[in-house]
């Protein structure tokens, strides 16, 4: 037997049973052109085959938003879709939206309201947060708790998620409590 | 093995830290998505495993046939316990007590599976996708056994044994005592007999487990990579299993995505990854995923536990009699018996309740192995005493409040032996300092409970039902017996701390630096934090117990301290001085007298370069052994409220409020963050979670859709804390652990919430629930409580 | 929890999709938004050897307007529906169920006719259909165009009654009459989790507000959602105003299930009878508080 090419998964595609299709897609501005098999996860394809490994997966089922990116301007999850379906789609991962030194600004805030423990679900609520303030939700809209119900924390009890989210939506800052840096 | 950038904070005011709510070191890499989980670190050599398990509960394995899986193209190997070898093969348990029977699990199924999930064989692939499609083609032929899922059928004579050789399904008692445990009721006294029962439950860290192993150093060490909060104990494993020498294993683990007791346990797929790599000479890697993890991760808190109280016409407990069987599912985790021994340990809380007899039972059942889970045997041990009080207050017709005031143990009577436990070395409970009666009232005032009756009032008015609920608990924390750290000044001028803290999420980074910063009276950015590689830090305990901060934090301290000296003396010996004119001062050395100077932290190292000095290639280093006798025991009040809406089922929680006491607080926001987030770990595993097994022992929550768990909708909406902070004298820096006491004090809160709700039935909330809409309906469904009846009549 | 094999196909067309559905033995599906299905062949639940997206499809991306109904097309996600002015205006009832559909995360992808079509147990879209009487429109192999009530799609304990080898290529709604109230009311375990029931209900009064016009449609219950026709007529004619006339409906409602009332892993066949009154008087109430209750149309499809 010939040693097998390891990782990426389904990257070379030596078994003619293996189906592929041509993906072509824009990831944090750049254009992919490439082949991939046609049952990868998008979410591997962003974390093995780009190394994009921001996005988590820990649910594979769509239920805890660790994955979640954002897909033609709205948070999607990631382990829920083929790569091939993301085929002409533009795609930001929370590496397209780091500031190029230091935190960006939602950022700043969700360490400020200690927002975050172990830190595996957080890019998943950044990327959600990134496409509320795209679509201008208002920090009291019941929308916020609906987009809010779309990720799982095991670790903070979601108090300081809540503050660090309606900051980042603009909310007025005399109602939560600011810490100093 | 993490590496920490520094984070540019402000420059602060002065050089104290400790108490202060600095924001965290490592949330710059978190929020940038750079957190270097185990999934995350590229592995281009690396195999992938998949792990074939059992789909029969309890089953003889007849043959295991590999041939068509072995076709699938990209197949490496497939491997069972007949093509791995080990030395030894169980894994460890570390509570055995004498006369404990041996019901260690093994690393692979051998002849025989007990568990749905348990490992059978080994799918070794180039990629997980065809990993799966040949693990599909495995075929096992079993022979089916009778299964047992429940642990009180368990222990019937004619019940299925898993152990027939052992003759017995109950494997491990302990007799835990104090006072007179042959205590009887006097006349007039009351009696309240109850058995309580204990749901299954599973921590569900965000990040599931993963495993990579590979050979080093010319194949000579064996270096395995894991997300576990045991490190070295790991290490000494692997050593164990393959019969190696320690100094050629080396395990390393990442940051942890969350850990709360699920890794704290040495899984059979650590020893099997690292069996695979040493079998193929080859790096290979297993990641769980989330269906695995349901099944084959450990699982946590179901028991039953009779209890017996004895109280006296004031309300005053005099005796409390406890009987409890865990079903600890099919072997041992690594601490499999500790819930059910620290559940009687601990079962009187805050509370005198003189007289204390408690028998404690382990059963295995064709289940998950049971382990430890965020408060191990706390939470139960608090909702039995937290409950018994209040049927005592409701039969005795005693204010809530003051039936606890008549019960707590005053601050002059700190500190107090509780009597031996029966943890392996046998260690007292022994009370440390703290204030019981004041953190109730404390509680109380800041939970507004003098209103709460026109609240219930105001709710039932609208169709709710408003429930208060009160409960106190104090936990072992701060657990040793030893810890280790080591500290080294940097060419660079800053100092690196080796810890043994596992990062899971606690915050460890910034409470080391903290604790390492404010003793050099340096600036934070002048400390970096190492964790997790055995070859840094070859002897240690381990992050469990709420042990990081107290003695994780104290020994970096400590090492702190002696890496102080040692420049000391360096100097000294340098400048061929009086030793006594070198001192630290401002984060620097004074040299005092004729030579007076002043050499900061950061130039330390050059300036004893150019005095001819060349301090070891390493730097100059210090070590600390702490050594940690005597646990402490953090304690606290929590005041649930809940709403209930009668037509759904569904609760709310208007209002929740903790006092607590865990020492002296290294960081008010992390503390903060560790008790909100585990209180809605504590609200979740009472109000939903649940492991449900068919009577065959099929696991049916299988995923996270199925197993749900507490979001976003369901905080606290008015969430209140007030930190109280006796320091300890148990340890150096006054700090004791904070890390489980939400969950704690949550599920007998809420029970307790629950019960008073739905106070006008007849109803007993003599479990853990969970309360979910359909157990508060069918609650509902009970015929009124005759006192309610009365009122009813007279309306 | 990786897919198992199969070949993806980007169907050209509608017809393409179904002509391919209908070449392979059985196991090819189509593919929408995938929200369900991804998930399932993730887990290995379901096998499938050929995944057909219709989601480039012509013409299936269209929300039309007609003359009493709006159709929405088998590429529509449920975001793109939930906040399109149309429906917001025609279909309000629709728009309001749709914000309990899982969360936003997953209705940025998943589509309004793939929800028809899954008939998932808890579903929320499937009882909005029955209570608008929406009618879908197949395709099937040869071109042949079907219609099929969703009344009838669900006239099963569980599942479908869709032909095999067809495509729902879209489904319309009837358009909210004027002066029609409408509700949706759900009981979950958490927000965002499955239905453990849910109501969707219209009504439409005289100048008396006494009910000219009543439908209730009630998921989660049973595996398949169930119009609840017998407290439907006995609406009609009584007081709206009168809450013991609607909960008095509720409780018929709720008792002429079809099908044997359903327990799993996150409630009781007991409970969900219990709160299946609840949901639909709450649903009821907001019908009649939406009600304007001048001259009401008539609601027959002309």
């Amino acid at each position: 037997m010939s040693a097998p090419d390891l990782t990426p998964p389904l990257k070379t595609l030596d078994d003619p049973s293996e189906s592929q299709s041509p993906l072509s897609v824009t990831v944090n501005g750049k254009n992919i052109k490439t082949f991939v098999a046609d049952r990868l996860l998008l979410s591997d394809f962003l974390r093995d085959h780009l190394r994009l490994t921001a996005l988590k997966v820990a649910c594979g089922e769509g239920a805890c938003g660790a994955c979640t990116v954002v897909i033609d301007h709205e948070p999607a999850r990631a382990c829920t879709l083929l790569a091939v379906q993301a085929d002409g789609a533009e795609i930001v991962t929370l590496e397209g939206l780091n500031a190029p030194e230091g935190l960006n600004h939602v950022q700043k805030i969700f360490q400020q309201q200690h927002a975050l423990q172990c830190g595996y679900c957080t890019p998943g609520w950044l990327m959600t947060v990134y496409s509320m303030i795209e679509r201008s939700i208002h920090p009291d809209s019941p929308e916020v708790a609906q987009y809010l119900s779309g990720h799982i924390c095991r670790c903070t009890g979601y108090k300081n998620i809540w503050t660090a989210v309606r900051l980042a939506l603009g909310a007025d800052t005399q109602n939560s409590t600011s810490r100093e840096e | 093995m993490t590496e920490k950038t520094l984070i540019p904070a402000a420059p602060p005011k002065s050089r104290r830290y400790v108490g202060e709510a600095v924001l965290r070191a490592e949330d710059r890499e978190l929020l940038q998505g750079r957190g270097g989980f185990l999934a995350d670190l590229a592995q281009p050599n690396a195999a992938e495993i998949c792990v074939v398990r059992s789909t029969e509960p309890h089953a003889l394995v007849r043959a295991i046939r590999k041939e068509r899986a072995l076709e699938v193209p990209g197949v490496i190997a497939i491997l069972a316990a007949d093509d791995l070898d080990f030395v030894d093969e169980k894994l460890p348990c570390v509570d055995m007590i004498p006369g404990t029977l041996d019901v260690r699990q093994r690393v692979i199924a051998r002849d025989r599976v007990r568990y749905v999930g348990q490992a059978v064989a080994i799918v070794v692939a180039a990629n997980r996708y065809v990993a799966e499609d040949a693990a599909a083609l495995v075929e096992i032929e079993y022979e089916s056994l009778p299964p047992v899922t429940d642990h009180m059928t368990a222990m019937d004579s004619g019940a299925p044994l898993l152990y027939p050789e052992l003759g017995t399904n109950i494997v491990y008692q302990v007799t835990q005592q104090d006072g007179n445990a042959e205590f009887a009721a006097r006349q007039g006294d009351l009696v309240i007999r109850k058995r309580f029962k204990f749901h299954r439950q599973t921590a569900v860290p965000l990040e599931t487990r993963g495993v990579t192993a590979k050979l080093i150093e010319n194949g000579e060490r064996l270096h395995v990579e894991s997300c576990t909060q045991l490190p070295q104990v790991l290490r000494a494993v692997l050593a164990g299993a393959f019969g190696l020498s320690l100094d050629s294993v080396r395990v390393t683990a990442p940051r942890l995505g969350g850990g709360f007791g699920c890794k704290e346990m040495v899984y059979p797929e650590e020893i099997l990854v690292a069996a695979v790599a040493r079998k193929l000479q080859r790096p290979v890697r297993w990641l769980e995923d989330r269906r695995e993890h349901f099944s084959s991760a450990t699982q946590a808190r179901e028991e039953t536990v009779d209890a017996e109280a004895v109280i006296a016409p004031d309300g005053t407990f005099i005796g409390l009699r406890v009987t409890g069987w865990a079903n600890i599912g099919a072997a041992f985790g690594f601490v499999g018996n500790t819930p059910i021994t620290a559940m009687g340990a601990m079962v009187r809380g805050p509370y005198r309740v003189p007289n204390l007899d408690a028998r404690m039972h382990s059963v295995v059942t064709n289940k998950s192995p049971l382990n430890v889970l965020r408060g191990a045997g706390a939470p139960q041990a608090a909702l039995v005493m937290e409950r018994l009080l209040d049927e005592a207050a409701r039969i005795l017709n005693i204010d809530r409040a003051e039936i606890r005031r008549r019960n707590l143990i005053p601050p002059n009577e700190l500190p107090l032996d509780r009597g031996r436990t029966g943890f392996a070395n046998s260690y007292h409970i022994i009370y440390d300092e703290g204030d019981y009666p004041r953190c109730l009232e404390e509680a109380l005032k800041l939970a507004e409970y003098e209103k709460f009756e026109v609240e219930r009032n105001a709710a039932a008015a609208k169709g709710k039902l408003l429930g208060l609920g009160i409960a106190m608990y104090v936990e072992i924390t701060a657990v040793g017996p030893y810890e280790t750290a080591r500290i080294a000044l940097q060419p660079d001028g800053t100092v690196l701390l080796f810890s043994s803290i596992m990062p899971v999420g606690q915050g460890s980074e910034t409470t080391q630096r903290q604790l390492v910063a404010e003793e050099l009276g340096v600036a934070l950015e002048q400390v970096a934090i190492r964790q997790g590689d055995t070859d840094e830090v070859p002897d240690a305990v381990g992050t469990f117990a709420s042990r990081g901060a107290a003695i994780g934090g104290a020994v970096g301290r400590m090492a702190a301290r002696e890496l102080i000296q040692n420049i000391l003396s360096c100097f000294a010996a340098l400048l061929k001085c009086d030793p006594s004119i070198v001192k630290w001062k401002n984060g620097g050395v004074a040299i005092m007298g004729t030579m007076e100077d002043y050499i900061p932290l950061s130039e330390i190292p050059v300036r004893l370069r150019s005095l001819g000095g060349t301090p070891e290639s390493k730097g100059i280093e210090a070590r600390f052994r702490l050594d940690v006798p005597k646990p402490s025991y953090s304690y606290a009040t929590h005041i649930a409220l809940v709403e209930i809406d009668p037509e759904t089922g569904v609760i709310k929680i208007p209002r929740y409020t903790v006092a607590h006491d865990c020492g002296k607080i290294v960081n008010p926001l992390l503390v903060e963050g560790q008790i909100v987030g585990g209180v809605v770990q504590g609200i979740g595993a009472v109000l939903r979670e649940k492991l449900v097994y068919d009577s065959e022992g099929h696991l049916m929550t299988r995923a996270m859709m199925d197993y749900v768990l507490p979001g976003a909708s369901d905080v606290p909406e008015d969430f209140r804390l007030w930190h109280m902070e006796t320091p300890t004298s148990l340890n150096p820096f006054g700090m004791r652990g904070v890390g489980e006491g939400g969950t704690i004090g949550a599920h007998a809160a809420m029970a307790n919430a629950v019960a008073d709700a739905l106070r006008d039935y007849d109803v007993p909330v003599d479990e853990s629930g969970p309360f979910n809409p359909t157990w508060i309906m069918e609650a509902l469904s009970r015929p009124l409580r005759a006192a309610a009846l009365k009122m009813t009549e007279h309306d | 929890m990786k897919p198992a094999k199969f070949k993806y196909v980007r169907a050209e067309t509608a017809e393409h999709a179904v002509e391919l559905l209908g070449s392979v033995d059985s196991g090819a599906r189509i593919l929408a938004g995938g929200q369900s299905l991804i998930p399932a062949l993730s887990a290995r639940t379901t096998k499938a050897s050929l995944l057909l997206d219709i989601m480039m499809c012509p013409g299936l991306n269209e929300v039309l307007q007609n003359s009493g109904d709006v159709t929405i097309g088998a590429a529509c996600r449920q975001s793109q529906i939930e906040r399109s002015p149309v429906i917001q205006q025609s279909v309000p009832l629709l728009a309001e169920a749709l914000g309990w559909v899982a969360m936003p995360q997953v209705r940025s992808r998943g589509t309004v006719v793939g929800c028809l079509a899954q008939a998932n147990a808890g579903g929320e879209v499937p009882v909005v259909a029955l209570a608008l009487d929406a009618q879908f429109n197949l395709l099937l192999r040869g071109g042949v165009r079907q219609q099929m009530p969703a009344q009838e799609t669900y006239a099963v304990e569980s599942g479908t009654r869709l032909p095999v080898r067809s495509l729902i290529v879209s489904a319309s709604f009837r358009m909210r009459a004027t002066s029609e109230g409408w509700g949706f009311r759900e009981v979950q375990l958490r927000q965002g989790h499955y239905a453990l029931v849910c109501c969707a209900a219209t009504l439409l009064l005289d100048e008396d507000r006494c009910v000219r016009s009543a439908k209730i449609a009630i998921g989660g219950l049973t595996a398949n959602p169930f119009r609840a026709q017998l407290a439907e007529k006995a609406l009609i004619g009584e007081s709206a105003d009168n809450d013991s006339v609607l909960h008095a409906a509720a409780q018929m409602a709720s008792a002429e299930h079809p099908w044997p009332a359903r327990t799993d892993l996150h409630a009781t066949a007991a409970f969900r009878s219990k709160t299946a009154v609840v949901a639909v008087a709450r649903a009821l109430k907001d019908a009649r508080s939406r009600c304007s209750a001048q001259e009401g149309i008539s609601l027959e499809r002309s």
